[in-house]
């Protein structure tokens, strides 16, 4: 069934989709309409959960890990100020290997109070345990939060699925709606092997010794490596049952580029367009559509770089005193390589300016006029200086 | 024969055991003794939540568990949202009956956790909400809350600066939410805790139990007074025992022997600073306290069924 | 998973993945942490030890609040034969040592055990489990003193025999207090007990006169408990008049059924049991009585309540006055001449001496005087090996003469006379004989049944059979008033018992004292704290943080401290109500 839907209520369909039995979130905007939609879907018994109206966002996701324990299937969405307050219990719901997901609508902090486009938040979070997976439009929104349950059941790692306030989460797009029957004969309902359960009483999340935490987290870290794999196989199993194949990376003409561009979220779709025309206009150079940012697709960078002279990575976030966290990441990936590029790394589109087609031709227009990219991140599309 | 205090429930002390010998609480903790109790009342059919605190610690390390019911550990402000949680996917599950206890020491009850708890008793959640009070927070090392008594001395509360302000009145917030059970209970008085737990399970929506529990170390006791300093904060007025339904209807459970608060305060080291004028001040306010609770509770003062 | 061994991953294979525990705690074994020890000890409640009969007070106090009356009197009798006896007539020191005088009132011990008294009595008495040991007994005397020791001689194997002088059994018991305070049927049935269970009594043989010394010392060993029967003179003149009764006679011959013909207005001198008695008694044959004592009221040696009983009933009391001398009028009694005295310097007895007021002397007019001012033993038939002095069979610690064989008791051998205290060298005789009989050395003994640190022996504890011994208290200390947790008790009034209307009184003897009837028996029963018995209240077990204190199994009492776990916090201990548990340095 095909629907013009806004991002919101893609990744409302997505979990409808994926028989989410609790639900526990708190309004933020630009995230609301996702919690509406589910809050009508359960009231009017679309979709069989409880809606937990917490009074918090470190409430729900204290409670969809409860609730997760207790062997339910649970999603929750949140956005910028709240996935912050969230922070403590992200942490605690990967240590605990949940295979919670849930939906964050990317959207700069404050202050000062913005509520417009930005990755700040989720890259925030980074180091959670958190498998992240940055979508481009709204179908791959409802698509990725059903590939998101069969990932993480799989893995027991939690899933967040990330895209641009307003960008998506606020515009109409064409989605195809998949049929129950179909996710269900995809996606198998959620059995864990353990559940708070007085019959078989265990204990939960307890006090871990420094003879047994460290193993504990490598284990976690090894679940990750893990999820690579995974994150392809379901992918691609997706793809030959719904017809829409994914991945870690989407990659387009960077077979034979000798410059590739890097993007990521909906700043993909103006770039798709550039590379497009660069092509047309003889250049040799590709785009790399980075989908999962944890876990880092490291080898694929790698292999796709490998050879490559220059690398562009547009970053719609700024690690303050840093600068692009993933032009930064992805240096770090191929800084083992002996041929490696020249990584270029602009910060564009904070708070919800656009990234235009226009901004990226300049960007490119920019690198190839240099000699060799900045110390730092160049942040693109500041107003001008006198 | 037994010989429980002047209890209102004077039933035997029931023999299975859901809390298993080997746990880490020290010597004369009350906390543990709350739990024993609490679990007794309960039975095998519960699940509990334990946000950070001593009890993190009590239960046991990794791979070890000291309980025999399903627990989980969750974060120190979480208790409320945590019981919620399980509450909702057990209900998800056709186990209504089950119980969930959420059992928080002062700090996770009275000041990081009270969101979250006031978040579950305004959906009044079906749990059982158990504050195991040692009046600081004991497992950092005996830090104020907002549940210190007033002038006593913490690690924060230097003897030289000891607390400002009273004890936060707990109850108060929860009848606040008109939660259909609230009372308080003391380790000094088993029976009497496990009939209010008892029927806090048998009530449906949030229930919340106040229990006093002594910490030797915390309050600068020794340990085989634990008990004794508990039963004298009742029988000073300091924590009277009381139950309270619907938010609206106070009842008072024990009359006290009305001693003077003196004599509860001279045995803890924490109160050891106090001069005359400190002490004349807590009786004041602990004889003004009572008075507002014997309004609330429209009860004859000196009924006794001694 | 083992429980107990903690659990240690070489591999991470073997490792779970998760932070899911499902191992128990009891390899750690917490007992390490502690320093000091609690441990459940039976200590000495002070009734048990201020008993001179040595009864297991807060042992049948405890059968009775469960309403096991029957057993409640079996466990006296394995101690005292004489529950009913002394449910009556004993003063009950217990009553005055017992611990809830300081919170309320004191239990009423003596009542109680009237209660128990009122059983059927069993069968058999109390199982001993001694053989019969063919060895014979002489025991001259039947009062309390001797009975008591013939019941537990017979009780040991032996074969007792009490040479009585008097028609009937039962010494003071039956000639010196009156019916109306302990009825003879109650006597009786007590005394036919003891026969009953193996004691030989022949009555109207008089040691000395009736039968030789040298016929008695054929015996194995031989207890002498002769009492004091001889009337004391006041050596004034005119002493021999006809119309002067001796106190001790006069209560005799009342209590044979032949009792004076008296006057109206009957004078009686004295101070003591004897001269209140015979107070009492006169007033019931129609007299009106006036006692005079040449001391003050705290002085006066008779009990209290007596002295009470006899003032309510119309006996005046009038102090600080004595006899100069009778009154004659042609051989016949006329009335007496008494004088004031004031008291001076204590005397050897520690009581103050009265002093004549000269010139203060007056004459009352009167035809019956009775005179009670004390009364000496008979020991002029002794052989001369056995030694006495000042009028008292000169005895050892636990009741041995200055022959080996022969043991003497009660009021003539002891400075304390009354019934109890007979009871209890009694059982001393009785428990130091039977150890003579075996061979054995007493002193090694002595201290291992004496309850309390000064109180009587132990029958039960001596015998050492079934677990009677357990029930005594422990060897230990006895147990303070401060040593309670005064929390776990409640006030509670102490129950009174009824007595005799006095519009009853002049005329009858009936028995002026009711005992405590059914209903409040349980409730008086309850008021006992049981100081340092463990009465399985479960505070130990209940408020054990640790889940040290484990119940022990099905049929069994009490419980057991799992060393393992306990912390040694030491709450057990504080908070056991009785004193039952202690804290100490473990070995
Ligand atoms: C009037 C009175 C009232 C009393 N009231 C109380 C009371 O209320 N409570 C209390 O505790 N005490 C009371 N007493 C004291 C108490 O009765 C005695 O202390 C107690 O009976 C002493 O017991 P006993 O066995 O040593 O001697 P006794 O009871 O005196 O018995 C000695 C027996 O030995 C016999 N006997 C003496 N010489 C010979 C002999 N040569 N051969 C054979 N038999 C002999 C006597 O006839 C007597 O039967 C009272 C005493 C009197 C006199
Ligand atoms: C968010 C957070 N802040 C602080 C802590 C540190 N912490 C752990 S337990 C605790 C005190 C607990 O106090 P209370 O709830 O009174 O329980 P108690 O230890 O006294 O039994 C604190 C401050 C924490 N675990 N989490
Ligand atoms: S510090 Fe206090 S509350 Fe914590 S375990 Fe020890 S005694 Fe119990
Ligand atoms: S309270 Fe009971 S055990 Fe204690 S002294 Fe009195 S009678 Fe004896
Ligand atoms: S209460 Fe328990 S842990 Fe404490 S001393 Fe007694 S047995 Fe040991
Ligand atoms: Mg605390």
């Amino acid at each position: 069934m095909k629907k013009v839907l806004m991002g919101n209520h893609a990744a409302s369909w997505g979990a409808k989709l994926s028989r989410v039995r609790m639900i526990a979130a708190y309004p933020i905007t630009p995230q609301t309409h996702i919690v509406e939609e589910l809050s009508e879907m359960c009231s009017d018994g679309r979709l069989d959960a409880k809606f937990l109206k917490v009074e918090s966002e470190h409430s729900a996701m204290a409670s969809v890990i409860a609730s997760e324990t207790t062997g339910v299937r649970s999603f929750t969405a949140s956005s910028s100020n709240g996935l912050a307050l969230m922070h403590e219990m992200l942490h605690w719901a990967a240590g605990a290997r949940l295979p919670i997901v849930m939906v964050n609508v990317n959207r700069a902090l404050a202050p000062g109070w913005n509520i417009w486009a930005d990755q700040g938040d989720s890259l925030a979070q980074r180091d959670t345990g958190w498998i992240q997976i940055y979508v481009e439009d709204n179908q791959e929104v409802l698509d990725s939060v059903i590939q998101g349950y069969r990932i993480a059941e799989q893995v027991n790692l939690p899933v967040m699925v990330c895209y641009d306030a307003f960008f998506l989460s606020h515009t109409y797009e064409p989605v195809d709606i998949p049929d129950q029957e179909s996710v269900d004969s995809w996606l198998p309902s959620f059995e864990p092997d353990n559940f708070l359960d007085p019959e078989n009483p265990k204990a939960y999340y307890g006090l871990v010794m420094p003879d047994n935490y460290m193993e504990m987290r490598y284990r976690l870290q090894q679940a990750h490596e893990a999820a690579k794999r995974v994150v392809s196989e379901v992918g691609n199993s997706f793809g030959n049952h719904f017809g829409r194949p994914y991945d870690l990376v989407e990659t387009i003409h960077c077979d034979d580029a000798e410059t590739v561009l890097i993007t990521s979220s909906s700043a993909t779709s103006p770039a798709r367009l550039v590379v497009d025309k660069l092509r047309d206009a003889g250049r040799k150079i590709g785009l790399l559509k980075m989908r999962v940012f944890r876990p880092f697709p490291t080898e694929i960078v790698q292999e796709i770089l490998g050879n490559k002279k220059t690398a562009i990575v547009i970053d719609r976030n700024c690690s303050w005193g840093k600068g692009g966290i993933f032009a930064d990441e992805i240096k770090g990936a191929i800084n083992n390589l002996s041929n490696r590029p020249m990584v270029y790394s602009f910060i564009a589109g904070l708070g919800g300016r656009g990234i235009t087609p226009d901004l990226i031709e300049d960007i490119v227009k920019q690198v190839e006029n240099s000699e060799s990219p900045a110390t730092s991140s160049e942040w693109i599309g500041l107003k001008p200086f006198n | 024969m037994t010989t429980h205090q002047d209890s209102f429930t004077d039933k035997p002390y029931p023999q299975e055991e859901y809390l298993q010998s080997g746990y880490l609480s020290c010597q004369g903790c009350g906390g543990s003794m709350i739990m024993r109790h609490a679990l007794k009342a309960l039975g095998p059919d519960t699940v509990c939540v334990i946000p950070a605190s001593c009890w993190s610690i009590i239960a046991g390390n990794w791979p070890y568990s000291s309980l025999n019911i399903p627990i989980m550990h969750t974060a120190f402000e979480t208790a409320g949202a945590a019981a919620s949680g399980v509450r909702a996917a057990l209900d998800l599950k056709g186990k209504p009956e089950t119980h969930v206890l959420a059992f928080a020491g002062d700090g996770g009850t009275f000041d990081i956790g009270l969101q979250s708890l006031s978040g579950a008793a305004e959906r009044n959640e079906n749990i059982i909400y158990i504050c195991y009070d040692n009046e600081a927070y004991m497992n950092t090392g005996i830090q104020r809350s907002s549940a210190t008594p007033e002038m006593a001395w913490t690690t924060t509360t230097p003897a030289t600066f000891p607390k400002v302000g009273p004890k936060k009145n707990i109850i108060q917030i929860l009848t606040g939410h008109k939660i259909p059970y609230c009372a308080t209970a003391n380790v000094a008085w088993p029976m009497d805790l496990i009939a209010k737990v008892r029927r806090a399970a048998e009530t449906k929506g949030t229930t919340f139990i106040h229990a006093l529990s002594p910490c030797p170390p915390g309050w600068k006791i020794s340990s085989e007074k634990s008990i004794e300093v508990a039963r004298l904060a009742t029988h000073t007025k300091v924590f009277p025992l009381y139950e309270v339904i619907n938010g609206e209807s106070y009842h008072i459970n024990f009359e006290p022997k009305n001693l003077p608060v003196e004599a509860y305060l001279s045995m803890q080291g924490r109160f050891s600073h106090l001069s005359k004028a400190d002490i004349a001040h807590i009786q004041q306010r602990v004889d003004y306290e009572w008075k507002i609770l014997l309004q609330r509770s429209m009860m004859e003062p000196f009924h006794m069924n001694m | 998973m083992s429980d107990e061994k903690p659990i240690t991953y070489h591999n991470l294979g073997e490792m779970p993945e998760y932070v899911i525990s499902e191992a128990s705690m009891l390899w750690n074994k917490t007992g390490t942490w502690r320093y000091l020890a609690p441990r459940y000890l039976t200590q000495t409640p002070p009734c048990n030890q201020q008993c001179p009969a040595g009864n297991d007070v807060e042992g049948f106090i405890r059968l009775m609040e469960k309403g096991a009356i029957a057993e409640a009197a079996q466990l006296i009798r394995e101690e005292n034969p004489f529950p009913a006896v002394c449910g009556r007539v004993c003063y009950h020191p217990c009553e005055t040592g017992c611990n809830r005088t300081q919170f309320d009132d004191p239990v009423a011990i003596h009542s109680l055990e009237r209660v128990a008294a009122e059983q059927p009595f069993p069968a058999t008495p109390p199982e001993t489990g001694r053989p019969d040991s063919g060895k014979t007994v002489a025991i001259i005397g039947s009062g309390p003193s001797g009975l008591t020791a013939a019941y537990h001689l017979a009780r040991m194997g032996h074969q007792p025999t009490v040479y009585e002088a008097l028609d009937e059994p039962g010494g003071l018991l039956r000639y010196g207090i009156p019916a109306y305070r302990l009825p003879r049927n109650i006597l009786k049935a007590e005394v036919d007990h003891i026969t009953s269970c193996g004691v030989k009594i022949i009555c109207g043989k008089r040691a000395g006169v009736d039968i030789s010394w040298s016929d008695l010392n054929k015996s194995d060993a031989v207890f002498i408990t002769v009492g004091v029967h001889r009337n004391r003179r006041l050596e004034i003149p005119a002493e021999n008049t006809a119309g002067i009764l001796p106190g001790l006679g006069f209560l005799e011959s009342v209590a044979g059924g032949t009792p004076p013909r008296l006057g109206q207005h009957v004078i009686v001198i004295g101070g003591g049991n004897t001269a209140i008695d015979s107070a009492r008694c006169a007033l019931r044959l129609g007299s009106d009585v006036s006692i005079y004592y040449h001391r003050s009221r705290d002085e006066m040696p008779a009990f209290e309540e007596e002295v009470n009983e006899a003032l309510k009933e119309g006996v005046k009391i009038h102090f600080l006055t004595q006899p100069v001398q009778f009154l004659t009028d042609n051989q016949h009694l006329a009335g007496i001449q008494l004088r004031e005295t004031r008291l001076g310097s204590p005397d050897e007895s520690g009581r103050r001496r009265p002093e004549p007021v000269p010139g203060s002397e007056f004459d009352i007019p009167v035809n019956t005087i009775i005179t009670a001012i004390g009364e000496t033993a008979d020991l002029d038939w002794l052989p001369p090996e056995i030694s006495h002095e000042n009028n008292r069979i000169t005895i050892n610690l636990f009741g041995q003469t200055s022959l080996e064989k022969v043991f003497a008791g009660g009021d003539a051998a002891l400075t304390e006379h009354n019934v109890t205290t007979a009871i209890g060298s009694g059982k001393l005789a009785a428990c130091a004989i039977d150890a003579f009989l075996h061979n054995q050395d007493f002193t090694g003994i002595m201290p291992r049944i004496t309850i309390g640190e000064t109180g009587a022996v132990s029958v039960s504890r001596y015998l050492n059979h079934g677990d009677a011994h357990k029930k005594q208290g422990g060897p230990g200390k006895v147990v303070s008033f401060e040593d309670l947790n005064l929390a776990y008790f409640r006030k509670s009034a102490r129950q009174k018992i009824t007595t005799l209307d006095f519009n009853n009184r002049s005329s009858s003897f009936e028995e002026v004292n009711n005992g405590l009837s059914g209903e409040v028996t349980v409730i008086e029963a309850k008021r006992c704290f049981h100081c340092g018995v463990c009465t399985d209240c479960d505070n130990c077990y209940m408020f054990c943080p640790d889940i040290a204190i484990l119940k022990k199994g099905p049929g069994e009492e009490g419980y057991r401290i799992n060393m393992d776990y306990c912390k040694g916090c030491g709450i057990c201990v504080n908070e056991c109500p009785r004193a039952a548990m202690i804290m100490e340095k473990e070995q």
